[in-house]
């Protein structure tokens, strides 16, 4: 028996293409409800270091502003962000916060949330809001983590999350036999 | 590009962005279909080089723009013929 099909070799038009060609896109940013607030993220320019204040009085005086978010507004210990692929307790002293806590540990991580009235006022609002971060020594590569010199987690006691290997079949005959090794280290950026 | 096509066939160029997949997410396609609009308007013999230097202000992140500039080569035959 055989099935006709009107795809494969076909050339499909977009059912979805007619709108954008004329321009009738909607995006998420043509949302528009009642009551719709604008958020925008404030976020560490420091690669590591300890929060020491955040002011957001002068922000919260601009108008149009309704609230700005800190880890002091969580109402006790920050939750922090599960990993979903392979969650193992081992990694759980590493999970990092919804939203910087006492440390920041990368340049970005959220320190503040605004929300306002419109895009325009919460991008003003975050400009307003002053964080004194001191700074601490950056990890920036492996070795230097592995040192434990500087640690990130210090609950953890240590920069080393977990340690596994993998393998798949004899490797130790298959290299055994071969006619050619060759030993070679990899990095990757993160 | 709202006012592109007043009625419910899509212009020459529109259909060539359709025809050329030249779309995907539809983000930038206005922008796309208006810088090409207007440079064919002038000229309607531009080239493939001459056509990635005018749409080079436009930014698209699903196309890899090849198919966007294969679809205004395809779309230069209707502005010749335009009066």
């Amino acid at each position: 028996m055989t099935i006709a099909n009107r795809y494969i070799g076909a050339a499909i038009e977009r059912v979805e293409d007619l709108r954008f060609l004329r321009g009738k896109g909607q995006y998420l940013d043509d949302l528009s409800r009642e009551g719709l607030l604008h958020a925008a993220i404030l976020r560490s320019s420091v690669a590591h270091g300890l929060v020491r204040s955040i002011d957001a009085v002068s922000a919260l005086a601009l108008g149009g502003v309704h609230c700005v978010i800190t880890a002091a507004d969580m109402g006790g210990a920050v939750p922090r962000i599960p990993i979903g692929l392979q969650p193992l307790p081992v990694l759980e002293p590493f999970h990092q916060p919804v939203i910087a806590d006492v440390k920041v540990r990368y340049v970005g991580e959220p320190i503040a949330v605004v929300l306002t009235n419109s895009p325009a006022i919460a991008e003003d609002a975050l400009e307003l809001i002053r964080v004194d971060i001191e700074a601490l020594p950056a990890v920036v590569d492996r070795r230097q983590a592995a040192s434990n010199e500087t640690l990130l987690f210090e609950d953890a006691g240590g920069n080393l999350a977990i340690r596994y290997t993998a393998s798949r079949g004899d490797a130790a005959a298959a290299f055994e036999h071969a006619d050619y090794t060759r030993q070679e280290g990899f990095s990757a950026q993160r | 590009v709202e006012g592109l096509s007043h009625d419910a066939e899509l212009t020459p160029l529109q259909a060539a962005f359709r025809k050329h997949h030249a779309l995907q997410c539809g983000f930038c396609t206005p922008g796309m279909i208006i810088t090409a609009h207007a440079l064919l308007s002038a000229e309607p013999e531009a080239d493939a080089a001459r056509i990635q230097e005018v749409l080079s202000g436009n930014l698209c992140r699903c196309t890899g723009y090849l198919p966007i500039v294969e679809a205004v080569m395809h779309a230069r035959a209707a502005y010749r013929r335009r009066p």
